[in-house]
């Protein structure tokens, strides 16, 4: 049975469980020495991940034999310029070159100067609508309207941002590079290639982490042992108050997952489906009365989907809801909840 | 005198540059057949890659020669090249792909088994602080080196490429349950390699 419990952790960290596979692992997690082993190699395998061969490498050694590979058939192919045009050549080579050079340097240092000065920091905010950033490294952001990311490093050895708001982040799998956020509060998320949904300690908010993909690491920078790492379907919960709090998280995602891969409506009642498909598409669902539409709408989108099709998935699902588009930002919703059926 | 003047005009502000230039830049000085292009490359991803391909190939020479051609095909393509992701991520994935191929090419799939397995036990350290982390990460590298060179394969390609065992399969030519015995294997050995830390 262990080698089971091996084989069945395994799939779960690797998103390759199936239903059945996920019972069973559930099953077999209720006996506490199972569970225990479970935990054990789920540690295990996160902490490998960090493994990086460090050897010399000889990279000078391989950009000489690279340059006598580039080269070597160029020498064999040119004809021997003569003397004279030879003095000539070489030295209006050498002024261009170092000519060039030291321009391209000192407007460089210039700049280089002038940034440092400023000190600024690339910053995208989110103003009234999702916004999506997709990061040198290759990571992307979906920012939650009013979200504010600010990039504060990015060199060979890490990558750090500051978020105030809301974000999904889908980090690109860097072992050299841990992309760290910073949530406020000197709470930090570290993870290393995974996808999740952040959210940040300010305005009297908890450093929140949903893991999609992966895992991540959520720690106070201050207080040590206060230090949880999550993964793929747990939502944990770090406040000011180094209060941890774990549980289950649902895959259905919510509005701020709305243009990433895709969107999940779970029995989700249809004026919040309208609330995200407002912040998805850039429009505004309004209604000339109070109308309570609470009942449950189920429906799989991908980011390509069109405005339209949801709409008209809702008309499908709701005969008696009228979406009326009234100019190019507003819709108009009338009538009520009657299922078709 | 020229050349210390040179080395301070030149050689310093280029040095103190290279730190700068982004990957945007790094192509257009490729595109414009520039060879410093070759050189911040070589510079800010060589090692890095070398060590990318090694945890899949297992083989020093052979990681640093797949690399080398990366370089090769890039200098060859530099005028058509066009990056639309960042040059890292492209690079990482280009590193793994030729690496897959230098397996699947040499046929190089280990038979295992123990014998190959270097003798991890003995370089268990001394002392009594096994519980620090660094220390236990140490101690699952070294176990990761000494794996068994088939075990080890296929780890690598879970662990570090976020293959599925049916990529691992296909790559690889063989059955879905021999990568499913080899990941078990491999964690079994790592947890009982490593369960004087996990104190």
């Amino acid at each position: 049975m262990d080698s089971r419990i091996y084989i069945l952790t395994h799939k779960r960290l690797t998103g390759q469980l199936s239903s059945t596979e996920n019972s069973e692992l559930a099953r077999l997690s209720l006996i506490p020495e199972y569970k225990s082993l479970s935990d054990e190699i789920a540690y295990l395998w996160n902490i490998s991940n960090n493994y990086f061969p460090t050897k010399d490498w000889k990279k000078d050694a391989a950009k000489d034999a690279f340059y006598e590979k580039i080269r070597a058939p160029k020498a064999v192919a040119m004809p021997a310029p003569e003397p004279v045009a030879q003095v000539v050549t070489h030295t209006s080579s050498f002024n261009w070159k170092y000519i060039a050079g030291a321009a391209a340097a000192l407007l460089l240092l210039t700049w280089g100067i002038f940034k440092f000065a400023i000190g600024d920091k690339p910053q995208i905010t989110a103003q009234d609508k999702i916004e999506y950033a997709n990061l040198d490294d290759g990571s992307k952001v979906w920012l939650d309207q009013g979200a504010t990311l600010t990039i504060i490093e990015e060199s060979e050895s890490s990558r750090k941002v500051a978020l105030e708001g809301e974000a999904f982040f889908d980090v690109s799998h860097d072992p050299q590079r841990p992309f760290i956020i910073d949530l406020g509060n000197d709470i930090y998320a570290q993870v290393l290639g995974t996808s999740f949904k952040a959210r940040s300690t300010h305005e009297g908010d908890n450093g929140k982490i949903s893991v999609r993909d992966g895992s991540v690491r959520l720690y106070s920078s201050k207080h040590e042992g206060y230090d949880i790492t999550l993964i793929a379907g747990e939502e944990g919960e770090l406040n000011p108050e180094l209060e941890v709090s774990l549980k289950n998280y649902s895959i259905n995602i919510d509005g701020l997952m709305a243009g990433k891969l895709e969107i999940v409506f779970k029995d989700e009642p249809i004026e919040d489906v309208f609330d995200k498909l407002g912040l998805h598409y850039g429009v505004e669902f309004v209604s000339d009365e109070d109308l309570s539409l609470t009942c449950p709408f189920n429906r799989y989108m991908h980011s390509g989907t069109s405005l339209d099709e949801m709409l008209n998935a809702v008309a499908s699902v709701y005969p008696n809801i009228t979406l009326t588009k009234s100019d190019r930002s507003t819709i108009l919703v009338e009538g009520h909840c009657r299922e078709v059926e | 005198m020229a050349d210390i003047l040179l080395y301070c005009v030149i050689y310093v502000p280029w040095r103190l540059m290279k730190e700068k230039f982004n990957d945007e830049e790094i192509l257009e000085l490729l595109n414009s057949n520039d060879e410093r292009a070759i050189e911040l490359l070589f510079d800010r991803f060589f090692d890095y890659l070398c060590a990318v391909v090694y945890r899949v190939i297992h083989d020093y020479e052979a990681a640093r020669d797949v690399v080398q051609d990366i370089f090769l095909d890039l200098w060859k393509k530099r005028e058509s090249i066009n990056v639309s992701i960042a040059l890292r991520p492209y690079l990482r994935r280009a590193a793994v792909n030729r690496g897959l191929n230098y397996i699947k090419r040499k046929r190089i799939i280990p038979n295992d088994d123990e014998d190959a397995a270097v003798d991890i036990v003995s370089q268990v350290p001394s002392g009594q602080a096994y519980m620090e982390k660094d220390e236990l990460e140490t101690r699952i590298y070294q176990v990761i080196e000494g794996l068994p060179p088939k075990c080890k394969l296929i780890f690598g390609m879970s662990r570090f490429e976020s293959m599925s065992y049916q990529e691992i399969a296909t790559a690889l030519d063989i059955s879905i349950k021999t990568v499913e015995n080899q990941i078990s294997k491999a964690l079994k050995i790592l947890r009982s390699e490593v369960q004087l830390f996990m104190v």
